[in-house]
């Protein structure tokens, strides 16, 4: 049996299914980037030992399929064992033992980088001139309770793992005199203050009225067919409804009149003017230019707009409270679906109960959408709130300059740069550096890479970067690996060939005995 | 005189592209439209020649690299590039009847009212039309264009990319008609002279009006009405051709035309640049062929100060435009094809073809090396910087290991293998070039020549020699199947070849792989990160390592092994060409529509050949155990 066994795990059939899982694997995973995206994918069929297919799956995922842990380390058993077995030092062996010793190495190394491996961002988001000594998570959150600054002047800070939120462990604190419940989490929402909703819902309330009287009777419609003359977007719903009732005339007016002599016509046209008019406003509201996800008010419009066209109602003078204390009194949190794309983001939300020796202080909803909150207990003041996770180093950089530059007469990048002062305390070190493409600033255990760069308006002009920030102590595994295989193959490499040179040939033969066709 | 045949025809080949190796001369007493055509200016971001901004206009709306003025009748008169531009640029009126708007669709054609078919009495060829008959319907185009460019890329109907396409081509088209002057202008030189003196008078009847004074309206409103065609210039965003008054300003300080209509309202002096083509527009309207010579070399002295680097740069890329070498090289890779194939027919007569055939090669070679390091020393990048430089770069790799493997073998099938792999890979950088400037400007993250040279380099002599060794495969399966000319000397040579190429192909692409992880590690912070590019490389190094290890546990033999080559060759266009169309990741291109058809076909010729592989020995023509 163990014989058998030995067999099977020294086989080269083996290595040779694996590798052809292997391709699959990647293959498929590659695809999944389309509809999971590039870090779900990762996690799905890269960092897994076994994918399953999920309800929602595209059609070619198949029911169960090996992950990339479980051919990383067949892949690796197999090739130990066959060594073990067959190893043989010889001239012609050398390059293969290499190869095999490196690929070893680049699985074990890209295994430690999974493992300890991390990454981070810090955004000078406020400018040049900004001071930053953290790092911040791009998706895990924690939940974070900050006292009063302390005798050190610097404010104490309690923060809890996503983990324990989603768990909703009871979470208690050092020194915090007051019990954390979460009672409920969601991985994506939306926060909109209740003042940009009203004023949205009023608005589009109004617009809908007006539309109401202005179509209220057939007499008025010639009139408004004249208005609509001078305004192209409703000249052409003018020519659309007049179409849904029959009516061709390039001429709206002159249509309008013609359509509003047959009282029945008419009544068809104006119902079908107010039901245009209002799918383009109720449209008009949900539309939301990119650059402007971040504006509350227009979140606010598109919130509204997508309540009234599914027949939903928005109770403008009574909009409900997120939590019983904070600033979910003034605010709508809106649970999102979770998304998945590359450039797309969750933003998560928390509702919280603050417990006072058992006696409920009231529930709190924390979200990153959100500022930290103010929460009195035994008459000090604390601030609770969810942010990204952030890491915290001993040294600080401040930006000090941006550059941003496209090649002439085209928004094609050419160059980003930051210029950050870096001050390290302990070490007395202090510094100006500059951070590019292709040129990161390794320091502290740290690699800082110029991630993104942006010069917008609500920083008055000042010019914004995103340094990547990544921790990686296995880092040189992967050089050492490639330095060993690439030496193991060329050696095997040029050992056949100078055989293969060096072999006596007689190129006559296969000419001479093709035959015709 | 057989003996002579191979080196006379490769020679006569050498003569017929290299005498296009000159910079093109204009004829006495005729337009000097080469001199103008060598005019610098800035597109894209990258100093080029007229030519070039030309030459790429018309393959991105028509096509091709010319104009056929009557398409409909044969023999008809045929613009070069640099001559339609001269029409675009100063006879407008003449240029919006040629016929240079490529639509094929049928609904585009509908909504703009077209002809559908050929009709020589209605002077169509219904493929090719001309602004007159494309401009009535802008207005329903840009709202077409509009709705499709909001619809997905991947959701598109082929009528919303043809409308797209379209669209893309009228702004190509505008931005040439407001280059150098502004689209309606009847007389340049003198509307600028009239602009240029209604500028003081202008200025001091602003200053007066926002100073609250009283001042001459009529003055303010002729010079408003004047800068109101520079504000139409400015949102067509043209390309820079007027450079900085300071030379030391650089690239950086060229212009566009209405940027500098705008300094001359603000009082700065007139550019000598927009002078010198007012002149040339009004000379070449009156057909005077001296003037018009007189006002380029003018323009091109006072350039000098400007740096000799620019025009020289300017004149060499004209050369390179005019010389073609990559499109002749696809004729005489063809040839040299034909002279193989007919070799194969009888191959102890006909050896001399299979001489002539390597002789072709080795000169077409030394073309194709010749375009490609000329291209190197104009763009002053290592050989491959995108995807149209990978194809030409991916062929020539291929190249040169066929004629190695003939060097070994000398049975022809090296001569083939060369052959077929430059025509194929040169076809498709022929198509890639459709889509705009092939010697655009690197992004900030791609702008290192150190890992273009390295990393990219490597990995693409990767796919060169895995679709070597897949090519051999076919080669194996076609003449085994359909032929009798599969001896078992041959297929054991084409097995050896096969498995020396995939070694080969397995270092190259490990090391390429590599490499680029080197380079992600250093630029983002990470050595692998599972995109998709990277993804495709790694299944080309997981194939090939697929290949040798079931060749050394004997677990696949010969036909199995060259079913694994040509399983090679789907691997390898998918990391080439098909993770560029899932559009995501770091390195995506855009999506391809076209290719993907072309993708899809050639996975499903490969999968047929694999097919065909796998039939039984009694249906192989070529009984190799004979």
């Amino acid at each position: 049996m163990s014989q058998r066994l030995w067999n099977f795990l020294t086989s080269l059939k083996v290595t040779v299914v694996l590798l052809v899982l292997s391709t699959l694997l990647v293959f498929l995973g590659t695809l999944a980037q389309v509809h999971e995206g590039l870090w779900e994918a990762q996690e799905r069929w890269f960092k897994s030992y076994l994918v399953f297919r999920r309800p929602g799956d595209v059609w070619w995922v198949p029911p169960v399929f090996t992950g990339g842990y479980t051919l990383g380390f067949g892949l690796l058993i197999n090739l130990l064992a066959a060594h073990v077995k067959r190893f043989k030092l010889s001239w012609g062996k050398v390059g293969i033992h290499l190869t095999h010793a490196g690929i070893v190495l680049l699985l074990l190394g890209q295994l430690a980088t999974d493992m300890f491996s991390r990454e981070s961002f810090m955004r000078f988001d406020q400018g040049e001139g900004q001071t930053l000594a953290y790092s911040e998570a791009h998706r895990e959150v924690e939940l974070v309770v900050t006292g009063e600054p302390g005798a050190d002047g610097r404010e104490k800070v309690v923060s809890f793992t996503g983990k324990a939120l989603r768990r909703k462990l009871p979470l208690q604190g050092a020194d915090v005199p007051f019990e954390l419940r979460v009672t409920e989490f969601g991985e994506n929402c939306e926060v909109l203050s209740h003042p940009s909703v009203k004023e949205a819902a009023t608005q589009l309330l109004t617009a809908l009225g007006t539309l109401e009287t202005k179509y209220a009777q057939l007499e008025l419609l010639p009139g408004e067919a004249e208005k609509a003359l001078e305004n192209e977007g409703r000249l052409n719903v003018w020519k659309q409804a007049l179409a849904a009732v029959g009516e061709n005339d390039k001429n709206i007016v002159a249509g309008a009149a013609r359509v509003v002599a047959d009282p029945a016509r008419g009544e068809k046209l104006r119902e079908e003017l107010k039901k245009r008019f209002k799918s383009q406003m109720l449209n008009a509201f949900q539309k939301i230019p990119p650059m402007q996800m971040a504006n509350d008010r227009m979140r606010s419009m598109r919130y509204v707009g997508k309540e009234l066209s599914e027949g939903r109602t928005v109770a403008v003078d009574a909009l409900p409270a997120s939590s019983s204390m904070g600033a979910g009194l003034q605010a709508l949190v809106v649970a999102q679906p979770e998304v998945r794309g590359m450039d797309q983001q969750n933003t998560p939300y928390a509702k919280v109960e603050l417990l006072q020796k058992g006696t409920s202080l009231g529930v709190w909803v924390v979200s990153p959408w959100l500022n930290l909150q103010e929460v009195s207990v035994e008459g000090r003041t604390f601030k609770i709130g969810l942010r990204n996770e952030r890491y915290y180093q001993p040294f600080s950089l401040k930006l000090v300059k941006t550059t941003h530059e496209v090649y002439a007469g085209t928004e094609i990048p050419k160059n980003f740069q930051s210029r950050v002062f870096l001050e390290n305390s302990t070490s007395a070190e202090k510094r100006e550096v500059d951070i590019s493409m292709n040129n990161p600033l390794r320091y502290g255990g740290l690699t800082f890479y110029q991630h993104q760069m942006g010069r917008t308006e609500p920083t008055g002009g000042k010019g914004t970067s995103v340094l990547q920030v990544v921790r990686n102590p296995s880092w040189i595994t992967p050089y050492l690996g490639c330095a060993v295989v690439s030496l193991g193959m060329l050696w095997q490499f040029l050992y056949h060939l100078v055989g293969f040179l060096s072999k006596p040939r007689s190129p006559k033969t296969a000419v001479a005995s093709a035959p015709t066709v | 005189m057989k003996k002579n045949i191979p080196l006379v025809t490769a020679a006569f080949a050498l003569l017929w592209i290299f005498s296009a190796w000159r910079t093109p001369a204009d004829k006495e007493g005729a337009m000097a439209v080469n001199a103008f055509a060598r005019l610098p200016l800035i597109a894209g971001g990258r100093v080029q020649p007229l030519d070039s901004l030309a030459r790429n206009t018309l393959l991105q709306i028509r096509e091709k690299q010319t104009v056929n003025t009557a398409p409909w009748e044969s023999g008809a008169k045929i613009l070069t590039a640099s001559e339609w531009l001269l029409e675009m640029f100063f006879k407008q009126e003449l240029a919006d009847t040629r016929p240079v708007f490529r639509i094929l669709h049928t609904d585009v054609k509908g909504l703009l009212g077209l002809p559908l078919d050929a009709d020589s009495n209605k002077q169509t060829d219904g493929k090719h039309f001309s602004w007159n008959q494309v401009a009535p319907k802008l207005g329903e185009v840009r709202e077409e264009a509009r709705r499709a460019s909001a619809v997905e890329e991947s959701a598109r109907t082929p009528y919303d990319r043809a409308l797209l396409q379209l669209w893309n081509s009228v702004g190509m088209y505008m931005r040439l008609q407001n280059t150098v002057q502004p689209q309606n202008a009847k007389d340049w030189e003198r509307e600028l002279q009239r602009f240029v003196e209604a500028v003081p008078a202008g200025r001091e009847a602003a200053k007066a009006q926002q100073a609250g004074q009283p001042y001459d309206e009529a003055v303010l409103e002729k010079l408003i009405t004047e800068l109101q065609r520079a504000s139409v210039m400015k949102e067509i965003n043209a390309s820079l051709v007027i450079p900085p008054p300071q030379p030391a300003e650089g690239i950086a300080g060229w212009m566009r035309t209405d940027e500098t209509l705008f300094r001359i309202a603000r009082g700065e002096p007139v550019p000598a640049a927009l002078r010198a083509y007012a002149s040339m527009g009004t000379a070449f309207r009156k057909g005077d062929a001296v003037a018009f010579k007189a006002a380029v070399d003018l323009y091109r002295e006072q350039l000098a100060p400007y740096g000799h680097e620019v025009l020289k740069k300017c004149s060499r890329e004209q050369v390179f435009n005019h010389l073609e070498p990559f499109y002749k090289a696809i004729v005489l890779y063809v040839l040299a094809g034909l002279c193989v194939l007919i070799f194969t027919l009888a191959p102890e007569r006909l050896a001399f073809l299979r001489e002539t055939a390597r002789w072709l090669t080795l000169a077409t070679l030394l073309v194709h090396s010749c375009g490609l390091i000329y291209r190197m020393v104009l763009e002053g990048r290592p050989p491959v910087t995108n995807l149209y430089s990978s194809a030409v770069f991916i062929g020539w790799g291929a190249c040169v290991l066929g004629l190695l493997l003939e060097r070994f073998w000398k049975n022809g099938i090296g001569v083939l293998v060369s052959s077929t792999a430059g025509f194929m890979t040169l076809i498709i950088a022929h198509n890639l070039a459709l889509s705009g400037d092939t010697m655009e400007m690197m992004r900030a993250v791609l702008d290192t020549n150190f890992w273009l040279a390295t990393h990219v380099v490597v990995v693409t002599l990767g796919y060169s020699s895995t679709f070597v060794a897949g090519l051999l495969a076919v080669l194996y399966v076609a003449l085994g199947v359909f032929t009798r000319a599969l001896t078992p000397e041959m297929a054991k040579s084409l097995v050896k070849m096969v498995y020396g190429i995939v070694c080969f192909a397995a270092l190259f692409s490990f090391v390429g792989t590599v490499l680029g992880g080197i380079w992600a590690d250093q630029s983002w912070g990470r050595f692998w990160g599972w995109d998709a590019k990277e993804n495709g490389a790694l299944m080309i190094v997981l194939w090939n390592a697929l290949f040798l290890h079931a060749r050394w546990g004997g677990i696949a033999r010969e036909r199995g092994l060259m079913s694994l080559a040509i399983a090679g060759n789907i691997v390898t266009a998918w990391s080439w060409f098909g993770v560029n169309m899932l559009g995501i990741g770091l390195h995506s291109y855009g999506f391809m529509s076209a290719a993907f058809t072309w993708l899809m076909m050639f996975v499903a010729s490969q999968l047929l050949l694999i097919g065909f592989a796998a039939l039984p020995q009694r249906f192989w023509r070529s009984s190799k155990l004979a």
